[in-house]
């Protein structure tokens, strides 16, 4: 069964099991019915019989004749309503002494000849007639004086069996019918305690489809329902809060790339209409107009960038690295810079490391962000490089096993708390600093690397002593996801 | 000399502000945040400020309420992110105007100049009200009526018969047009700005204010009483 709704099936379902029920239960009862009417029948007739034989024994006593006993048989007939036969030996019916007479010449499946041996019984039988059993008892009742044998034999017509029936069965359908009844209200009450929560989801599913995700169902009913509600609004929620995020991270990208636009074509409007005159201040804006386009260019490479490593659409390049190769290269492009803010940026590898598979070109760029923030954000004293083999956990992922853990920490103010959890989300800047150059994307993009390599990355932070980042990454390429 | 306070935490955006602003002969003043912004309101006691929405630390809005317990000096908000236009409008905020950004600085310095007029007319809220004739247009509460009888304007609606009526009497170029109203960040047909105007016309009528058209150049509002 497909189709159909809840509600259908329910009533159907109710439907179909009474009816079985009722067939069922009608079966088992007429046929049990059936044997205790038997046995009734079978009592009754035992006691017509036993009746009937102390009235012929008290005929023997008196020497009666055939025709004496025939005539007190007819009148018991007629008085207990049971059929009275006399048989011959072989059961064959001699004389109907019932009022009807209808059965004379029946044959019954008795055999009274051998009854002679022992006389004192009534012997059981059924003969069939018109279709139905009719039970009856013969036996030898008396020996004329010419040593021939009465057979009787007494039977109980079949009506009051079929009356039974005819009465019992419209009784049986009316109460079915009741039954029919109260089970469809139970099955309205029940089907709208199912039905309607899940009526209500389906109208909230659609609701939160159709982009109205602030919609609620209230969690009632059943306990299915209740958990499929709860389900269904922390679905929403959580739709509701991407839907928030996505909006943000718009209006965040409007901004950053409207900021850089506005100076970019303000300064070019002043160098058009004239509004800057002197040479000096016409090299100074075509510098801004420069800066500007270049910050635009960096922003929409690290949003391509992000993009792609959020859709999973980037694959790393690895190769076996050498961590002191990698921090070396690094030391060498920032020492210039280093230098020319006072800082001393130094690396402090103990030992010789091993090769780790790495994709050079973004741990490269993972460390340019670090190293260039470290720079950026330490007024006096150092940055320092270091590389070992650890099995620490870093981030949120419980690595376990051999990491190259590469830390970069500096003398700087170091991060307020409060900004600390916000460190990696794409445009968050620390409010307190006054220095924005990045484009707010730069940790984003370093922890999403970190990731892909199955590693992650973390920071910890003393205000006003430094600041150290830490980036992990498995030794063992095998724990990496593929 | 008028002092014009600018409050951004770009410098480049202070420094072309600052060329604008001079140019057009107001003596200026700049804060890269926000405290120093509250700062430079107590010592400079500017005429104007020109104030940022997203700054770090405490952000455009914050200040604009924060310089409106003390003071009624002209505040215009200067904001890159759409959402919070709805923010400006919508909390009673104080401020006297806004420009998007990116914005034309031509633009800005000539809004400078139109608020300060106005301010020196009257005070208070009946700044964010222009009149031309029997038209009145409150841009704060986004209101515009003809003697006793509202408008219903759509919001460019609005926002051109605004522009218009803050000319009174002046030309104003359909480039204009769409720059004021559109967006210094709009890249459309000029036809957009002839197919508003007669949306306004009918909606006003003929009830003493008038869009005239003159051809070959743009719009003016004129009243025609």
């Amino acid at each position: 069964m497909r189709g159909g709704s809840l509600g259908l099936r329910i009533y159907g379902g109710f439907g179909v099991v009474i009816v079985l029920t009722l067939g069922v239960a009608g079966i088992v009862f007429f046929s049990l019915l059936g044997g205790y009417r038997a046995e009734l029948d079978r009592n009754s007739l035992q006691t017509i019989a036993d009746q009937v034989l102390f009235g012929v024994e008290q005929f023997r006593q008196r020497n009666v004749t055939a025709v004496q006993l025939g005539a007190y048989l007819q009148t018991q007939s007629s008085e207990t309503g049971a059929l009275v036969f006399f048989l011959d030996g072989d059961g064959r019916v001699q004389r109907d002494l019932s009022p009807a007479a209808e059965y004379e010449d029946l044959q019954l499946p008795v055999k009274l000849s051998d009854a002679r041996v022992r006389p004192n019984i009534w012997i059981p039988g059924d003969v069939e007639v018109n279709g139905d059993e009719l039970p009856f008892v013969a036996r030898l009742v008396l020996v004329d004086q010419r040593d021939n044998g009465v057979f009787v034999a007494i039977a109980l017509p079949d009506a009051e069996n079929s009356d039974v029936v005819s009465d019992l069965v419209p009784r049986l359908l009316i109460s079915g019918l009741a039954g029919l009844g109260v089970a469809l209200l139970v099955g309205l009450v029940i089907t709208r305690s199912i039905y309607n929560p899940l009526r209500r989801i389906t109208g909230a599913v659609h609701a939160v489809g159709s982009g109205r995700y602030d919609t609620r169902v209230p969690e009632e009913g059943p306990e299915e329902t209740r958990e499929l509600g709860r389900a269904l609004n922390r679905m929403a929620e959580q739709v509701q809060e991407n839907e928030q995020t996505l909006q943000d991270f718009m209006a965040d990208v409007s901004h950053e790339l409207r900021t850089p636009l506005t100076s970019i074509r303000g300064f070019t409007q002043a160098l058009l209409d004239g509004t800057v005159r002197d040479e000096e201040q016409r090299q100074h804006s075509a510098q801004v107009i420069d800066d500007e386009a270049r910050r635009m260019l960096r922003l929409v490479n690290d949003l391509l960038d992000l993009a792609r490593m959020q859709a999973g659409e980037f694959r790393l390049q690895r190769e076996p690295i050498a961590p002191t190769e990698l921090l070396e290269h690094i030391v060498e492009v920032f020492a210039p810079r280093a230098e020319e803010a006072g800082i001393a940026l130094r690396t402090e590898v103990q030992g010789t490391l091993p090769p780790v598979s790495m994709d050079f070109d973004r741990m490269v760029q993972v460390l340019n962000n670090l190293v260039a923030n470290a720079i950026q954000y330490t007024r006096q004293g150092s940055v320092t490089l270091d590389a070992r083999i650890d099995s620490a956990n870093v981030g949120s992922n419980q690595l376990g096993g051999d990491q190259l853990v590469i830390t970069i920490a500096d003398t700087g103010d170091g991060i307020p708390p409060n900004e600390l959890a916000f460190l990696f989300e794409r445009f968050y800047r620390g409010d307190s600093t006054a220095r924005r150059r990045g484009t707010g994307l730069g940790l984003a993009i370093t922890r999403e690397i970190a990731r892909a390599h199955g590693g992650d990355v973390d920071v910890h932070t003393v205000v006003g002593e430094g600041t150290s980042f830490r980036i992990a990454i498995p030794v063992a390429p095998a724990s990496e996801p593929a | 000399m008028k002092t014009v306070l600018v409050v951004d935490d770009e410098a480049n955006i202070r420094e072309l502000a600052t060329l604008y602003l001079e140019k057009e002969g107001y003596g200026v003043q700049t804060a890269a945040d926000g405290a120093a912004a509250l700062e430079a309101v107590r010592v400079h006691e500017p005429d104007l400020i020109v104030l940022d929405v997203m700054m770090p630390e405490m952000d455009g809005l914050e200040v604009c309420r924060t310089i409106r317990r003390g003071s009624d000096v002209p505040i215009l908000m200067l904001t890159a992110r759409a959402d919070d236009i709805d923010k400006i409008v919508g909390l009673e905020l104080g401020a006297d105007d806004y420009m998007g950004k990116p914005f034309n600085p031509r633009e800005l310095a000539a809004r400078v100049k139109a608020i300060l007029r106005r301010a020196e007319g009257g005070s208070g809220p009946a700044r964010s009200t222009v009149s031309v004739g029997p038209l009145s247009i409150d841009w704060q509460r986004r209101e515009a009526s003809i003697g006793e009888e509202q408008l219903t304007l759509r919001t460019k609606e609005f926002d051109l018969l605004r522009a218009l009526a803050e000319h009174e009497g002046v030309v104003l170029t359909r480039d204009q047009l769409l720059e004021r109203v559109w967006g210094y960040d709009y890249f459309g047909e000029t036809r957009t700005v002839d197919v508003h105007v007669t949306q306004v016309r009918r909606k006003i009528g003929e009830r003493g204010v008038a869009i005239q058209t003159v051809r070959g150049v743009g719009y003016k509002l004129v009243a025609t009483g």
